[in-house]
């Protein structure tokens, strides 16, 4: 079974990543495509463009 | 020089500290309060006293106890979910957050997270049982205290925010008597 596609998206807004760590405002971090979609869908993150 | 056969009845220690909560019906597992600091126990009485003043001079001639009160105070350090939930009159539970919530300190979860909350004053009594089992370091004997049953509530502030040393809760129980008795203390044989 593939692996669930993961995407770097860049904090709009404070996030809480897995393991409880801080992601800044403005600092990337990598997640899953459909969190990304989550994220970016409230204005939260935005996804690293390529 | 001391008779090496003779009992020795002093004591220094500390111990630990065991809650059963009552939840109306029946007592719940026992747990650990966990690095208690102090523990103390006070029973009293009142008592009315009778006088008579049958040769002019007020003369006491009996004396009855009216009333008998027992408490406890404890105080821990140990400021986990359960005791802060003990000390805020609190409920215990869970609270789930979806990817996208905004989690109670203003970041976002980019993964579904479940989060222990203590709902304050969802309780307005605490009861159950206590159990102290002290370790003396001096004596020939280990006090193991039991209270049968004994309402607690918190003295004192329940959390100041902006310690620099490391927080306390303090605990006070009444005592209540059950089956004739307030409590037991047991003098453990050291091995």
């Amino acid at each position: 079974m593939a692996e669930p596609k993961k995407v770097t998206i860049t904090a709009l807004t404070e996030l809480r990543a897995k393991g409880g760590k801080k992601i800044p405002v403005g600092k990337t971090t990598e997640v899953l495509e459909s969190t990304a979609n989550i994220l970016v869908k409230n204005k939260q993150a935005e996804i690293v463009k390529g | 020089m001391a008779n090496p056969e003779a009992v020795i009845d002093r004591y220094i220690g500390g111990g630990r500290l065991y809650f059963s909560n009552y939840n109306g019906t029946d007592y719940d597992a026992e747990v650990e309060i966990g690095e208690v600091q102090d523990v103390s126990l006070k029973i009293e009485t009142s008592e009315a006293d009778a006088f008579s003043k049958d040769t002019g001079v007020k003369k006491k001639v009996d004396k009855v106890v009216t009333e008998i009160n027992s408490s406890l105070s404890f105080t821990t350090q140990n400021v986990n979910k359960e005791n802060m939930a003990m000390a805020m009159f609190g409920d215990l539970q869970t609270e789930t957050f979806a990817i996208g919530d905004t989690l109670p300190d203003g970041t976002v979860a980019t993964e579904e997270i479940i989060i222990p909350v203590v709902v304050g004053g969802a309780n307005s009594i605490i009861e159950g049982k206590l159990r102290f089992v002290s370790t003396n370091v001096s004596g020939d004997s280990n006090p193991a205290l039991i209270i049968n049953h004994a309402f607690i509530k918190a003295s004192g502030d329940v959390r100041n925010y902006f310690a620099d040393s490391h927080a306390t809760l303090s605990f006070d129980g009444e005592i209540v008597e059950m089956n004739g008795e307030y409590f037991k203390e047991y003098f453990i044989p050291k091995a």
